[in-house]
């Protein structure tokens, strides 16, 4: 007789789900005890949350559905970061959480959470299954939800009694949308490629931004195709690393608090905005009210809510860029357009091309070019949050329009270990590099033995200076040097703890980037990079070493501070 | 469904002391899933902006929001676009509020007596 939980493993079947990650615990326990035979491989995390951080990096990758279990109360409290973060980043993500009998809900119940209450404000959708007859439709509106329009997390919570009660007689739905009344719809009007035409037509110094949404709409290509004929200076958000080739002559790098002063100097500058799918978030804007101060904008977005959100914008593209960007590059195809050769040569010209870092940086950004250089094209590189995730953002050469992963909007240290697992079982061909920090590294360490019974060969590489780095930063330039509750020099033998969990590793001191260890430096990383297996690479870097450009918070795009010892923020 | 609450605040408030606000009525039909209503009031709370009125009934097979807020224009936009984009929400609409909705306390003072014998026989006090 099949039970609730089969119904469920099978509703999973339906919407392609074969990988899943998760905790067990009691009021999940039927789903468990159904796995086996249902055709989905669980990975079993050491936390709830770097299963939920898996599943994102592995929906980040194959762009499919990620997918995480956890029981009840603390199981599912443990996920709500994760659920957190894919709704910042726009993850396609569903959480499948146990709850306790459906007589006990409401009653405080052992390891009852609200849990339903708890995700509302985090999930695009969530679903209390109050009736096992519900579960396939909920299962199926569920998935439809968490990757249409703006991918984004799904919470469904499914009391134990309705997974053990018999289920004969259901089966897997198809969910049919709702369709909204077409005045509710704010798309663009129908003249949108004509007037977005003018625009250009009119424009002196027009850019692009290109954001996330580039690669969620899977419209690299074409965007890259639009850029490449429009010959226009073009800059990416951390979430659109990769969805530009960085040897296109019109890619300036990165923009925002940590960009190039390239990009950020022709962000300040322009005339004209093009945004393809980004949110323009506080980091990538600087100070909302200094943000593009000449600029008309024309936003490509599928999230309506995302509009205006900073400025209001000229033109709103409100669709899928995979069918707008072509759109317009059809329309401009026939359409006289302005020589921007001379913008291009001013906005890329050397002189306002990235500094080579000096000083303390140098060392953490050379190693990481270094590195960089030695990954075969089709890497995928995660990152934890902070100073390391900056550096690895500026360093990044990579033209994998998914080989760039990091927790971008929340921020959440620990993402990179377990979302660096999800991405190495979407692409189990590919060398997945994670590149933590000694802070990172110990919000999921745990996950370590989830890589070594994964068989993963993550490359994990530890960028270590002992302190929590990119908050000393902060302490240093705003803070008068009150390093407090930042400081990290009693921290673990890190190759000994990734031993201990069956993973090798080795620790490279500053003095491997001295001139006479260059050649045993660059046998180290050569191994390191072309190992068969997991291997942790510990890097000793100058402590107080900081991240440049920056853009103070608060401060407009074209006041960056350049480099150390600057009294003031340097207005360029 | 019917809830109300009473009206706190004046129309000066500014929850943004730079930007002017002003008493906007908002119409929101949604169909009444789990959790549709939380989320629309979300979007509010989220915001640290007060509801001084807000009633929702069935209306055609949906249900109908009705809340009065002294907002910014971009807030009135921020809210717009989020409700739009709230699944299950069918339409939004704004308008002024007028002094009658704005003015007029809300619930009547027999719904208060009522739900406040109920809270008394509940608390073992009637």
């Amino acid at each position: 007789m099949p039970r609730g939980a089969e119904l469920v493993l099978r509703c999973l079947r339906q919407e392609g789900v074969d990988l899943v990650f998760g905790y067990p615990g009691g009021a999940i326990m039927p789903l468990y005890d159904a796995l086996e035979g249902s055709g989905i491989r669980h990975v079993l995390s050491r936390h709830e949350q770097g299963a939920v951080f898996a599943a994102e990096g592995y929906a980040r990758v194959s762009g499919k559905v990620g997918v995480a279990f956890a029981t009840s109360g603390p199981g599912a409290t443990n996920l709500v970061t994760g659920i957190a973060d894919a709704k910042m980043d726009g993850v396609p993500l569903v959480c499948i959480t146990g709850q306790v009998r459906s007589t006990l809900i409401g009653t405080d119940a052992f390891q009852e959470t609200d849990v339903f209450g708890v995700t509302l404000a985090l999930t695009k959708w969530s679903r209390l299954v109050t009736k096992l007859e519900d579960i396939p439709a909920v299962i199926a509106e569920g998935f439809y939800w968490a990757r249409s329009g703006r991918p984004g997390p799904v919470v469904i919570d499914i009391p134990v009694d309705l997974m053990k009660a018999a289920a004969s007689g259901l089966a897997p739905a198809i969910f049919l949308a709702p369709q909204k009344p077409q005045q509710q719809k704010p798309h663009a009007s129908q003249d949108w490629t004509q007037r977005v035409v003018a625009l250009l037509q009119s424009a002196q110094k027009p850019v692009a931004l290109v954001g996330a949404g580039v690669k969620l709409a899977h419209a690299s290509d074409k965007v890259r195709a639009l850029l490449d004929d429009l010959k226009i200076p073009s800059f990416a958000t951390v979430h659109g690393l990769g969805a530009i080739d960085p040897a296109a002559p019109h890619y300036l790098g990165m923009v925002g608090m940590h960009g190039t002063r390239a990009a950020n100097l022709a962000l300040h500058e322009t005339d004209l905005l093009l945004v393809l799918g980004a949110r323009l978030d506080d980091r990538v804007t600087g100070e909302p009210s200094t943000f593009a101060p000449y600029a008309r904008i024309v936003h490509f977005e599928i999230d309506p809510s995302q509009l205006d959100r900073v400025r209001p914008c000229e033109v709103p593209v409100v669709g899928n860029l995979a069918e707008t960007i072509p759109a317009l590059h059809l329309a401009m195809a026939s359409a006289p357009r302005p020589d921007w050769s001379e913008w291009l040569a001013t906005a890329a010209h050397e002189d306002r091309g990235a500094e080579q870092p000096t000083g303390l940086t140098a060392p953490a950004t050379q190693f990481l070019d270094d590195l960089f250089a030695m990954l075969p094209p089709d890497s995928i590189v995660v990152t934890d949050v902070g100073q390391h995730q900056m550096w690895a953002a500026q360093r990044f050469r990579g033209s994998n329009p998914r080989g760039f992963l990091t927790s971008g909007g929340l921020g959440a240290m620990g993402f990179g270990l377990p979302a660096a697992i999800g991405a190495q079982l979407a692409a189990p061909g590919s060398t997945v590099l994670c590149v933590s920090g000694d802070g990172g590294i110990q919000m999921n360490i745990q996950e370590l033995a989830t890589i070594h019974r994964a068989g993963a060969p993550i490359k994990i590489l530890i960028v270590d200076n002992q302190y929590l780095g990119m908050v000393r930063q902060w302490q240093g330039l705003f803070y008068e040097r009150n390093y407090a509750e930042t400081d990290l020099s009693d921290n673990p033998d890190f190759v000994g703890i990734a031993k201990a969990y069956g993973i090798d590793g080795r620790t490279l001191g500053l003095d491997c980037m001295n001139p006479e260890n260059t050649e045993a430096t660059a046998q180290t990383l050569r191994e390191f990079v072309r190992s068969p297996k997991a291997e942790l690479l510990v890097f000793h870097c100058p402590r107080e070493a900081n991240v440049w450009p920056m853009v103070p918070a608060g401060a407009a795009l074209n006041q960056m501070m350049l480099r150390d010892k600057e009294p003031e923020a340097l207005e360029v | 469904m019917t809830i109300t609450t009473t009206m706190t605040t004046t129309m000066t408030t500014s929850v943004t002391p730079t930007m002017t606000t002003s008493m906007t009525l908002f119409h929101i039909r949604y169909r009444d899933t789990q959790g549709t209503l939380m989320r629309l009031l979300n979007a509010v709370s989220r915001r640290a902006i007060q509801m001084p009125y807000l009633e929702t009934s069935p209306e055609s097979g949906l249900q109908r929001l009705t809340l009065s807020l002294d907002v910014t224009p971009k807030q009135t936009g921020q809210l717009m676009r989020e409700w739009s984009a709230t699944i299950d929400v069918v339409e939004v609409l704004a308008s002024a509020a007028n002094a009658e909705q704005v003015e007029q306390p809300k619930p009547p003072q027999e719904v208060w007596a009522v739900a406040s014998h109920a809270a008394a026989i509940a608390m073992g006090q009637a």
